[in-house]
This record gives C-alpha cells, structure tokens and sequence, in this order.
C-alpha cells in the first residue's frame, strides 16, 4: 500500500461500514477506488469483516420478539390454510380420515441370507446416534440449559435419531433430563461443563 | 457441513415438506438455519445490522405465506429463500433511494447515519460471498470458534471496541464517553474521536488478516 492508498485507508473503513459523513472527500474516494485493485481488496476485506460480525452477533431484542411471533404463528399453520380451515369448520361437518393403512410386509427375496433379503439396506445406527448426540451435546455446550423441544428445533434432528441420542448421552451420564422427558429441560452435567 | 453430508438431518426440502403435511416446528428449524446466512447474505448491500435484520425477518414472513408455492423440482429451497431476499432487498434500496431523490436537490451531500447508505449502482453482494460460504460450511460451534480465534489476537480494551462499536453499534462519540462501571472512567475516554478511529481501523486491519485464513480464496 503506497501513501496515496495510505490516505484513503481510514474513509475506505467508514465506507465499508456505511457511515459515509466520516468521508472527508467521497468524490476524491470514488475516483481512486475506480482505478486501484489494492483499495478494493482492502475495502472488501473491511465489508467481510462487518459482514463477519452481524452474522455472528446475537439477534436484536426486537428481531428476537419478531422472530418469536412469526414463529408461533407459523406453529398454528399457513395463513391460507388457516383462514380455508375456519371456513371449511363452519360449511362442512368433519369428515371421516382415511382408514389406517395395514403394514406391508417386504417381499422376500432368497440369496445368501434370504432372512434380510428384500429388506432396506441395514442403516449404521451407532453412527448415525453418535452424530447425532455430538450435535445434541453441541446445542447444550452453546445453550446451556435448554427446553427439550427446543433442542430438536435447534439441531434440526429428526425424531429418531433425536430420542435414541438423548437417551444415550443421559446413559453416558453426560447430560440430567429436569421435569417431563418430552417436555422439560436438559443441561449438559457440571462434570462437562467444567471440561469446556 | 451440508444435510448431503449429514443424512441424520432433515434437508430443507423435506422440512418444507413435513410443514405442509403438518409438522409445526419444521419450519422454525428452517428460521434457525437460515437466520445467519440470511444477514450474512443482505448485510454487504445495505450496510447496516438493523435493516439486514428487518430484510431478513420480511424474507421469512414472505417465505412463510407462500410456502405452498414453492417447488422442490424447480429449485432448492435455498435458492428460492435467497431469490425472496434478493428481491426485498432491491425493494428497501430502491425504496430509500427514492426517499433520498425526493427528500434533496443534492443528494450526495447528504449525511445518512444508520441507514442504508449505498447506491443502486454500488451493491456489491459478491463482497462477503466468502463469508457466506464461511457461514454456511459450518455449525454455529465452529463458527463461535472461528470468531474466538480472531478476536483472541486483540488486547482487552480492543475486544471491548469491537463489543461496542459491531456487536452493539454504538457510534464512536458513544464509545468516548462509554463506562463500564460508572463513576470510573471507560477505557477510551482519553483518546478523542480521530484517534478512537485509528484504534479501529487498526483493529479491523487484525481482524481482516484473521479472518482471511479461514476464508476461501479469492477468485483472481
């Protein structure tokens, strides 16, 4: 970076994070940005490093409140639906479901093991719970203390292998279930609290 | 990490699917996923935490109600969330850029604090397209790591300027008469503005270094 560059450091910062009455000379900026590559990638790197910290900044109150509402609003169905449900509910008495379906037994298919043939492939389910607990354990070691339900939002798990999971960190005694084990709360135990 | 890569995790497409069928969390999974990427995504055009968060909170309301529209042949779900994004950003700029013609015969010489400061001509999205990536190739552990490992190389007073000024967006005036624990004095309360913002440029100069290490490189 040359003196000329050296210059123009300080207003390329407050271009990157948008307070642009700190620029002394916006006009003078613009026209050496236009022809000198080291300004760009210095005020690229300035915007990455903004752009770096509101990704990794906790959500605002108000977001917070939003996203909250949004949420619950969300949980209760589409708007189209909600308002075609009301109506259908006052037209029409409720209808009968559709009758339960009977489980269909794969055909078997004879090979070397005719008793698994015709089954789906067989699933690694050690690997697939340990995964899964290792972004269980995650959550909480982020969280702390934290609504059961919400750990399954938060991870995205679904429900198998979210249950075989808790149950097995709970069995390695790394985590205590408080309350309902549907409903209540989970917590990492002090023993791996200290460890992180 | 993607769902390719982590087939325990439901894809984004199949949580849309599991809404519809009746699942009433699903899509608050898809809001959690989403919340970083989205900021990281609209934060490089607009500039300013406050209208990333607004943007982004107007893509989800705007995914939500038309949820049954999107089509998982057509395109992924992301690309259709960022689609939505793309497009409430042009609004809220065109938007402000309207309120700027209208509002003054100069406008360049208009000081605009805390707002979307950019012109229609100046959005640049791919500028933090590497920190998307960032975000998006990793859990939000591994992200926290990373931002530890570059915050760790600033001194204690510096930590604090970066809190104050990306974290709670505070303006450097704010900053100059900050008290941690009143009647104390804060830490920046001998340095006047200029050099508050030295201090910064320094800091951010650190950062920026850090940072590059864990980011792609650049496409030449």
């Amino acid at each position: 970076m040359n003196k000329t560059c050296k210059k123009y450091e300080m207003d390329l910062m407050h271009k990157a994070s948008g307070e642009i009455e700190h620029i002394k000379d916006k006009d003078a900026l613009e026209q050496h940005l236009k022809g000198c590559s080291v300004c760009q990638k210095v005020l690229k790197g300035f915007i990455e490093v903004d752009t770096f910290a509101a990704a990794t900044r906790p959500p605002s109150k108000q977001f917070q409140e939003k996203m909250a509402d949004l949420r619950q609003r969300a949980q209760k169905g589409l708007p189209a639906d909600l308002s075609a449900e009301a109506t259908a509910k006052e037209e029409a008495p409720a209808q009968a479901g559709p009758p339960p379906l009977e489980p269909v037994r794969p055909e078997v298919v004879t090979g070397s093991y005719p008793a698994l043939a015709g089954l789906p492939p067989a699933r690694d389910t050690d690997w697939e719970i340990g995964l899964a607990a290792r972004e269980i354990y995650n959550c909480l070691k982020t969280n702390g203390p934290i609504l059961i339900p919400l750990v399954r939002v938060k991870t995205g798990l679904t429900d198998y292998p979210f249950r075989e999971s808790v149950g097995w960190l709970a069995r390695e005694k790394k985590i205590t279930i408080f309350g309902d084990p549907k409903t209540g709360y989970v917590s990492l135990n002090p023993r791996e609290q200290v460890r992180l | 990490m993607t769902t390719d890569e982590k087939p325990y995790i439901r894809s984004d497409e199949d949580l849309v699917s599991d809404y519809l069928k009746g699942d009433e969390n699903a899509f608050s999974v898809l809001l959690e996923r989403y919340r970083k990427r989205l900021i990281a995504y609209i934060y490089p055009s607009v500039r300013n935490y406050h209208t990333a968060e607004d943007i982004a909170f107007v893509t989800f309301e705007s995914a939500w109600q038309n949820l049954r529209r999107f089509d998982r042949q057509k395109s992924s779900f992301k690309t259709w969330l960022f689609l939505i994004a793309n497009q409430r950003k042009i609004d809220r700029l065109r938007k402000k850029d309207r309120e700027i013609k209208t509002t003054t015969l100069i406008p360049e010489e208009i000081p605009i604090t805390g707002d979307i400061v950019v012109d229609m001509q100046e959005i640049e999205p791919s500028s933090a397209n590497r920190v998307l990536g960032l975000v998006e190739a990793n859990d939000e552990v591994e992200i926290n790591e990373i931002k530890e490992k570059c915050l760790s190389v600033l001194s204690e007073d510096d930590r604090l300027l970066y809190q104050l000024k990306l974290e709670q967006g505070l303006t450097y005036k704010e900053i100059l008469n900050y008290e941690p624990a009143p009647p104390q004095a804060g830490p920046f309360k001998k340095l006047n503005e200029h050099a508050l913002m030295e201090r910064f440029l320094r800091l951010k100069k650190t950062i920026s270094k850090e940072l590059s290490k864990y980011l792609k490189p650049d496409k030449e």
